[in-house]
C-alpha cells in the first residue's frame, strides 16, 4: 500500500514486474502459446470456439477445486497425498448412503464434508504436534480413505436422485447481445455447476491468501517456520487449519466428481493427488513453501486440459503421448522455476 | 512401590497358566466349532504361555530393578518395527496356526507356505527399498520407481518378443528374439540411465527430488506404453520364467536375488565410505561439499542405483506375470517403498539410515497384505489395515512420543534404583 500511496507510475510497474510473479506470468504465457498453437493449427475445426475454451475448465474442474486447497498446503511447505482418495470416499459415501441406506444425498454430502475436514484436521495435528513428515502422514490418510472406501463397497454404485440430476444438469447458457436481442452463442456453450464452484473457489482462495491475516500466516509459515514461530504467529493453528481447508476442498472435489460420473467407485481418481499437485506446481507454487498464487494454479489446471484437447483435436496421437507431454511440461516449468529462484537469489546477494 | 509395579508380571503368569491349560486340553468351552478351533490352535496357546512366562519374568526383574531395557533399544526406531512385525505374526498364529506351516514340493524343488510367500512377495519392495533408503537418507524421495518397474518390464518383453523383420514371433512361445543376457541387461541399463537422469536433475540442476522424480513418474508409463505400442505382450520363455517363479537352494528365486542385492548394497554402503558420504550429504549438503565430498556425484550415484534396482524389481515382476503391464506394473511401489523405509526407522529429513530397518519395514507391509489375503478380506481393503498399522507404528516412532517414553523409562529406572538403595541402607 505504501508504494501505491506514492502514486508514481514507476512503482506500479515495478510492482507488476516483481520477480515473485514471474512464475505466474510464465504459466500464463505458456498457456497462451499452446493455445495460440492450437488456434493456428486446429482453428478451422473449432479449437478457437468459446465452447472449447469453457471445456478447459469443465474437464478438470474437480482437480481444480482440490488444487485450491493443495496450493495452500504447498505454500506452508507441506504436501497432501490424501486428496484423491478423500474425494473418492466422498463420492462413495453419498452413493452408498442414498442407494443402499436411503439417506438423503444432502445429509451424506454434509457428512462427507465433515469427514474430509475431520481427516484433514487429524492429519494436520499429527504433522504439527507429532512431527511426522507430511508426506508419510497424508500417505497414511490416503491408504485409510481408500481402504475404508473399499470396505464400503468394491463395486461401483450408481446414484439416481432428482437432486443429483438437478445439480449435474444445472447450467448457465452463455448468451450474446446482437441485433437488439439475446441469442445463444453458437456453438451452444454452457457453464455448469462444477465450473462455477471451481472459479468461486479460486476467487475465495485468492481473497484468503492475499487479503486476510490467515493468508499472510500461511505464507509466513511456508517462508520460514522457525521465524514465524519466533514472531509469535500461530504456526500450529495455521498448519492444522490449512490441512482442514484442504480436506474441505477434497470433499467438495469429490462432490463435483460425483456430479460428473453420478456414481461412487472405490478406485475412482486413482493417482489424482499427483495430478492436483502438478497443477499447483505448473502454476508456480514452490514445493519448498512460501511461494504460490491461486491464479497460477488456475492456469495450471487449464494447461492440464489444453494438452489432451490438442491430442484429441489431432486425432492420430495416442493418449499416452499426453502423459509424456505432461512430464515434459513439468520439466520445463521446474527448470524455469529453478532459473528464477537462482536469479532472484543472485539479485538479493548483490 | 515394589508390589504395585510387579502387578503386570503376576497378570502375565496367571494368563500363562490359563493359556497352558487351554493348550494341553484341560480347559474347554463353547460349542463344537469353538472346541475344534481350540484343538487346532493348541500349539499356539502353548507358544502364548511360553511368551507370557518370559514377559512375566522380564516384568518381575524390571520391578525389582535388576533389569532395565537398555536406553539404546528403547529409543531405537527399529525396535518398534520388529515388535510390530512380531505382534502381527503372533496375531496370525492365534487365528490360524497353519499360517506358519511350510511344506516342500519335490516337483518344483521349492518350499511353500505363507511365511515363504511373505518373503518372496516382498522381494520387489525390499530391492527398491535398498535404493530408496539411500535416497531418503539424502533427504529426498524417488517417486519414479514404480514407473521404472513398468519401463523395465516393457523393455524386457519387447526384447523377448519383438522382431520387426519377422512374423513368426506373432504368438507367445518358449523362445526369445534376443539372447537372455540382452533381455536382462538392456532394460537394467535403461533404468540405470533413467535413474541417472533423476540424479542429474537433482544434483546438477538442484531441483527438488519430489518434483524432479514426478516427471519420470508421470511420463515413464507413457514411455513404457510407447515402447510396446500400447500392447501387452505375453511370453512363455522358460529361462525368463525362472527369474520370478523358479527356485534355487529350495527357495524361490526372488528371495535369492533379494539376498544377493541386499548383500551387495550393504557391502558397498558399509564397507566403503559411501554410506558416510550419503549421510553427510543428507545432514548438511554444504558442509559435506566443504569437507571435500562431491555431493553432486553422490546424489547421481544414489539415484542411478535406485533406478537400476527398480529395473531388477521390474524384471522380477514381469517374470511373475510373464507379461508386461504398463498401467499396473509397479503401481504404488513408490509409496510402499517409502513406507518400508520410514517404518524401518530412516527419517524423511535425511541423515542416518538403516538398511536392515527397511527390510523389516518391507516385510511388515507384505505380512499385513498376506495376512489380509489369507483371511479372505477384499484386496483393496488391505489399504485400511495397512493405514491403521502404519499409523500406530509412526505415532510410536514419532519424536515426542519416543522422547516421552524414554524419559518415563529413565524416571522409573531411577525410582526403582533409589528404592532398592533405600531398602539396602535401612
Amino acid at each position: 500500500m505504501s508504494q501505491k500511496s506514492h502514486g508514481s507510475n514507476q512503482s506500479l510497474i515495478s510492482r507488476i514486474m516483481n520477480p515473485k510473479y514471474i512464475m505466474v506470468y510464465a504459466t500464463i504465457a505458456i498457456f497462451l502459446i499452446i493455445y495460440a498453437f492450437g488456434a493456428i493449427v486446429y482453428g478451422d475445426v473449432g479449437f478457437t470456439t468459446l465452447r472449447t475454451f469453457v471445456n478447459f475448465f469443465t474437464d478438470n474442474a474437480y482437480y481444480g477445486i482440490s488444487a485450491v486447497g493443495m496450493t495452500m498446503v504447498l505454500i506452508t511447505g507441506g504436501i497432501d497425498l490424501s486428496v484423491a482418495s478423500v474425494a473418492s470416499l466422498t463420492g462413495m459415501l453419498v452413493a452408498f448412503g442414498y442407494t443402499r441406506l436411503g439417506i438423503s444425498p444432502v445429509i451424506m454430502m454434509l457428512f462427507s464434508v465433515v469427514i474430509g475436514v475431520g481427516l484433514g484436521t487429524l492429519m494436520g495435528a499429527a504433522i504439527h504436534y507429532l512431527n511426522v513428515p507430511p508426506f508419510i502422514t497424508t500417505l497414511t490418510g490416503n491408504f485409510l480413505a481408500r481402504g475404508v472406501c473399499s470396505l464400503i463397497s468394491r463395486e461401483s454404485i450408481t446414484i439416481e436422485h432428482p437432486l443429483i440430476d438437478k445439480l449435474a444438469g444445472f447450467k448457465i447458457t452463455l448468451m450474446k447481445f446482437s441485433e437488439g436481442e439475446w441469442v445463444k452463442i453458437k456453438p451452444v456453450t454452457h457453464i455448469n455447476l462444477n465450473v462455477l464452484i471451481f472459479v468461486v473457489m479460486i476467487i475465495i482462495g485468492t481473497i484468503i491468501l492475499q487479503h486476510t491475516r490467515f493468508g499472510r500466516n500461511v505464507y509466513a509459515v511456508g517462508g520460514n517456520e522457525q521465524s514465524a514461530k519466533l514472531m509469535g504467529l500461530p504456526v500450529g493453528k495455521t498448519k492444522v487449519a490449512v490441512y482442514a481447508i484442504n480436506g474441505f476442498c477434497s470433499a467438495l472435489a469429490g462432490i463435483a466428481y460425483l456430479l460428473v460420473v453420478k456414481s461412487g467407485w472405490n478406485m475412482a481418481l486413482q493417482g489424482g493427488e499427483l495430478e492436483v499437485i502438478s497443477c499447483a506446481v505448473i502454476g508456480g507454487t514452490l514445493l519448498t513453501g512460501g511461494v504460490g498464487y491461486m491464479i497460477g494454479t488456475m492456469f495450471g489446471v487449464l494447461l492440464k486440459s489444453v494438452i489432451p484437447a490438442l491430442i484429441t483435436f489431432n486425432g492420430h496421437l495416442n493418449s499416452w503421448w499426453g502423459k509424456i507431454a505432461t512430464g515434459a511440461l513439468l520439466l520445463l516449468f521446474i527448470v524455469i522455476q529453478r532459473a528464477v529462484v537462482t536469479y532472484t537469489d543472485k539479485q538479493k546477494a548483490k | 512401590m515394589k508390589k504395585k509395579s510387579s502387578l503386570p508380571s503376576i497378570l502375565c503368569f496367571v494368563l500363562a497358566v490359563v493359556c497352558l491349560l487351554v493348550g494341553v486340553g484341560v480347559i474347554r468351552f463353547g460349542g463344537a466349532g469353538a472346541r475344534a478351533f481350540l484343538d487346532r490352535q493348541a500349539v499356539a496357546f502353548i507358544v502364548d504361555a511360553i511368551l507370557l512366562v518370559v514377559a512375566g519374568v522380564v516384568f518381575m526383574l524390571m520391578a525389582q530393578g535388576k533389569f532395565t531395557i537398555p536406553a539404546g533399544i528403547a529409543k531405537s526406531k527399529i525396535t518398534w518395527a520388529v515388535v510390530a512385525e512380531l505382534l502381527i505374526l503372533l496375531v496370525c498364529l492365534n487365528i490360524r496356526i497353519d499360517f506358519f506351516s511350510i511344506s516342500f514340493q519335490p516337483s518344483t524343488g521349492m518350499l511353500y507356505g505363507s511365511l515363504i510367500d511373505i518373503v518372496n512377495r516382498s522381494a520387489e519392495i525390499t530391492i527398491i527399498g535398498m535404493g530408496m533408503t539411500l535416497v531418503i537418507a539424502l533427504g529426498g524421495t524417488d517417486l519414479s520407481v514404480g514407473a521404472l518397474v513398468a519401463v523395465s518390464g516393457a523393455f524386457a518383453l519387447k526384447l523377448l518378443r519383438w522382431d520387426p523383420s519377422s512374423v513368426e514371433y506373432g504368438t507367445p512361445g518358449d523362445y526369445t528374439v534376443y539372447p537372455l543376457i540382452v533381455v536382462i541387461v538392456v532394460p537394467l541399463l535403461v533404468c540405470l540411465l533413467m535413474g541417472a537422469f533423476n540424479g542429474v536433475m537433482i544434483g546438477q540442476l538442484g531441483l527438488q527430488p519430489i518434483i524432479a522424480t514426478l516427471i519420470l513418474m508421470v511420463s515413464g508409463r507413457g514411455v513404457a506404453q510407447i515402447l510396446t505400442n500400447g500392447k501387452q505382450f505375453t511370453t512363455l520363455y522358460s529361462p525368463f520364467r525362472w527369474i520370478g517363479q523358479g527356485s534355487l537352494f529350495f527357495l524361490p528365486t526372488p528371495i535369492i536375488i533379494t539376498i544377493v542385492v541386499v548383500a551387495l548394497v550393504m557391502l558397498f554402503v558399509r564397507k566403503t565410505a559411501f554410506g558416510t558420504f550419503v549421510e553427510s550429504v543428507g545432514i548438511n549438503r554444504s558442509a559435506a561439499r566443504l569437507s571435500g565430498i562431491n555431493a553432486k556425484m553422490v546424489i547421481l550415484i544414489v539415484f542411478a542405483i535406485t533406478g537400476f534396482l527398480s529395473g531388477i524389481s521390474g524384471m522380477i515382476y514381469s517374470s511373475r506375470i510373464m507379461s508386461n503391464d504398463s498401467n499396473n506394473a509397479g503401481l504404488n511401489y513408490e509409496t510402499d517403498a517409502i513406507l518400508a523405509v520410514v517404518i524401518g526407522g530412516t527419517s524423511m529429513s535425511g541423515g542416518k539410515f538403516s538398511l536392515t530397518g527397511t527390510i523389516i519395514g518391507s516385510l511388515i507391509i507384505r505380512t499385513i497384505v498376506t495376512f489380509v489375503y489369507y483371511f479372505g478380506v477384499a484386496a483393496e481393503a488391505t489399504m485400511a489395515f495397512k493405514a491403521l498399522i502404519i499409523a500406530v507404528v509412526i505415532v510410536l516412532q514419532s519424536e515426542p512420543v519416543r522422547n516421552a517414553m524414554a524419559k518415563r523409562a529413565q524416571a522409573r529406572a531411577q525410582a526403582t534404583m533409589s528404592t532398592v538403595k533405600g531398602g539396602a541402607a535401612a
